[in-house]
């Protein structure tokens, strides 16, 4: 018999007595394909979901006219008075996205792209044009929005950009992916501005072997991590961003570029995530930018309820996120506690993802970041809690024998300023 | 014979010209910095306002790689440290340099009243940082080219 199941099942599967011999199967397939099959976005597509009336945004270096790519907009804000790829960048990260080809197929095929290009001539782009790129697509009504375009300079999540990105997140409920930046062999690890901003959503890049199978994936050398002078979690997810075959300028398909250039780089992985939570805006139109990035974290093809600097807080994984259907939001004064009760089913790995906000007052201007913890509290002094002092995110996630109905708090320690801290709490039980 | 004596002396004057013009042109170019890499400004003094234009050579004989096509950033000298004045936006893609090859960039040197969390741009000593890895040998090189800003006279 085959089967396709995580690496935790293996492990059980492996140590079965009635279990004589595993074999492992890798599928190989063109990479675009591997990529969408490798995070399980193929199982969104088999349930109908193509992220059809979701208008999905893209700040990059444009988009050259292709046949599998349909615009539903496309502007520029550069000095580059034309709307095409001169940078063979933003062609590749919207094939990615949108690609309608039936191989080389992008996540959200059915969605309608906007495509906002920031950079100049030289396919570099300066801060106001990307905040006015931001501007014109929440003008479009494009609510998911993918941003590759970063530094190279060590962030600590206060810069200028930052600010700003985490404000507009705030004040237009965007869902706003950004590249973690790439880091060359002997250089500092941490993410470059602008991917320490608090509220955005952080991607790294995943070298998935152009395998389906995630056993042998692993976290791309260069894809950074980190924050500079902080112990903050970044990036918060990861994903598929290592010789990704998508459209390029050519009118075809390609992974590496005509001058040699390999189609490498967090640029490549922040579009699979924007992909997904357009499947995921698809399947629950209701599910706001927080809901959406709570799920994509819980959406974890690992299932952990830890950061690490591999995986972030999550590989992201298509059918996990399609799963965690458990959604609640509140909000919590300074040193209160909020709490709701949650059944966890006999034998069942249940994991909760806990996501807020940095308050900003203006788009420069921080109002206050405030500390919530997360904790699972089950009967017979049983618990799990996520604690960090200077996260946005926290996780917890507990198995139980039996049927119980445990208690699902969280307790807020707020700056001056901030009276109330409102929260989202995403929720899977498998 | 006086002809031939002529002869001589012409081309021992045209062999010393040449060696001389060689020698001029060898001092004048810019020589591999640590590492192998030329990275400097055009000029060694700018105007604020003025279009700074500087480059990045691969010397080497090795393909070495940058964090994007453009991850450099602009400094600035304050009494006690150098604070982060510029940076450009670039696709987040990882990019080759090949043996030889020379990648040009400019930076105006004027405010931008965007960015109001960085320090403005006045008369002083700018350095511009460049990181490189080297594939080869598994490390890393911050590279600087210093120059200085002037106030444009009154």
């Amino acid at each position: 018999m085959s089967a396709r199941i995580n690496p935790g099942a293996l492990n059980e599967l492996l140590a079965a007595t009635e279990v004589g011999h595993v074999d492992i199967s890798l599928e190989f397939r063109p990479r675009l394909d591997v990529g969408m099959n490798a995070v399980e976005i193929d199982r969104l597509w088999g349930e109908g979901y193509s992220g059809a009336g979701v208008k999905l945004g893209m700040v990059d270096t444009g988009v050259t006219g292709h046949p599998n790519l349909q615009l539903a907009g496309y502007s520029y804000w550069g000095n580059d008075p034309t709307t095409s790829d001169q940078c063979d960048h933003g062609t590749y990260v919207a094939g990615i996205i949108r690609s309608n080809h039936a191989i080389y197929r992008g996540a959200a095929y059915g969605s309608s792209i906007y495509s906002a290009k920031a950079a100049n001539t030289d396919c570099i782009a300066d801060t106001p044009a990307v905040n006015a790129a931001l501007v014109w697509l929440d003008s479009k009504g494009a609510k998911i929005v993918s941003n590759t375009l970063g530094s190279n300079v060590d962030s600590n999540g206060n810069d200028g950009i930052e600010k700003y990105f985490d404000w507009w997140v705030v004040t237009r409920s965007v869902f706003l992916a950004v590249a973690a930046g790439n880091t060359p062999v002997g250089g500092s690890h941490y993410v470059d501005i602008p991917g320490g901003a608090y509220n955005i959503v952080t991607v790294g890049n995943v070298d998935d072997k152009n395998t389906v199978s995630r056993t042998n994936d692993w976290i791309y050398s260069t894809s950074a991590w980190g924050v500079a002078n902080s112990t903050r979690a970044k990036p918060d997810v990861v994903a598929p961003g290592t010789l990704i075959k998508s459209t390029n300028n050519q009118l075809g398909f390609s992974d590496v570029r005509p001058d040699g250039l390999r189609i490498t780089g967090t640029s490549f992985a922040v579009p699979h995530v924007v992909g997904l939570a357009g499947l995921l805006r698809h399947l629950d139109s209701g599910a706001d930018y927080l809901e959406l990035k709570g799920r994509v974290l819980t959406g974890d093809y690992f299932l952990r309820d830890t950061w690490s600097s591999v995986w972030a807080w999550s590989y992201i994984d298509g059918y996990w996120a399609r799963q965690s259907s458990y959604a609640a939001s509140g909000s919590v004064g300074h040193q209160q506690w909020w709490e709701t009760n949650v059944y966890l089913h006999a034998g069942y790995y249940n994991t909760f993802t806990l996501v807020w906000n940095r308050e900003m007052s203006a788009y420069n201007q921080v109002r206050g970041f405030s500390d919530l913890d997360l904790v699972l509290q089950c009967p017979g002094g049983v618990s799990d809690s996520s604690t960090s002092a200077v996260n946005n995110v926290e996780k917890v996630s507990m198995t139980r024998p039996t049927g119980t109905t445990c208690k699902l708090r969280v307790y807020g320690f707020l700056p001056s300023g901030i009276t109330s801290q409102s929260f989202r709490i995403v929720g899977l039980s498998i | 014979m006086i002809g031939d004596r002529r002869n001589l002396l012409l081309v021992a004057i045209g062999i010393v010209a040449l060696v001389v013009a060689i020698s001029l042109l060898v001092a004048s170019s810019p020589r591999p910095t640590e590492g192998g890499f030329i990275f400097r400004t055009k000029q060694s003094n700018y105007i604020i306002g003025d279009t700074v234009e500087f480059y990045f050579t691969n010397a080497r004989s090795d393909q070495v790689t940058l964090g994007n096509p453009a991850p450099w950033s602009i400094w600035r000298q304050t009494v006690d440290q150098w604070v982060l004045v510029y940076f450009p936006l670039a696709p987040q893609i990882l990019w080759p340099v090949r043996p030889g090859e020379t990648l040009n960039w400019t930076w105006i040197a004027e405010n931008r009243t965007e960015q109001p969390t960085r320090i403005p741009v006045e008369a002083g000593e700018y350095r511009i940082h460049l990181f490189v890895g080297i594939d080869a040998e598994g490390i890393g090189m911050d590279l600087l080219a210093y120059f200085t800003l002037r106030e444009r006279a009154p």
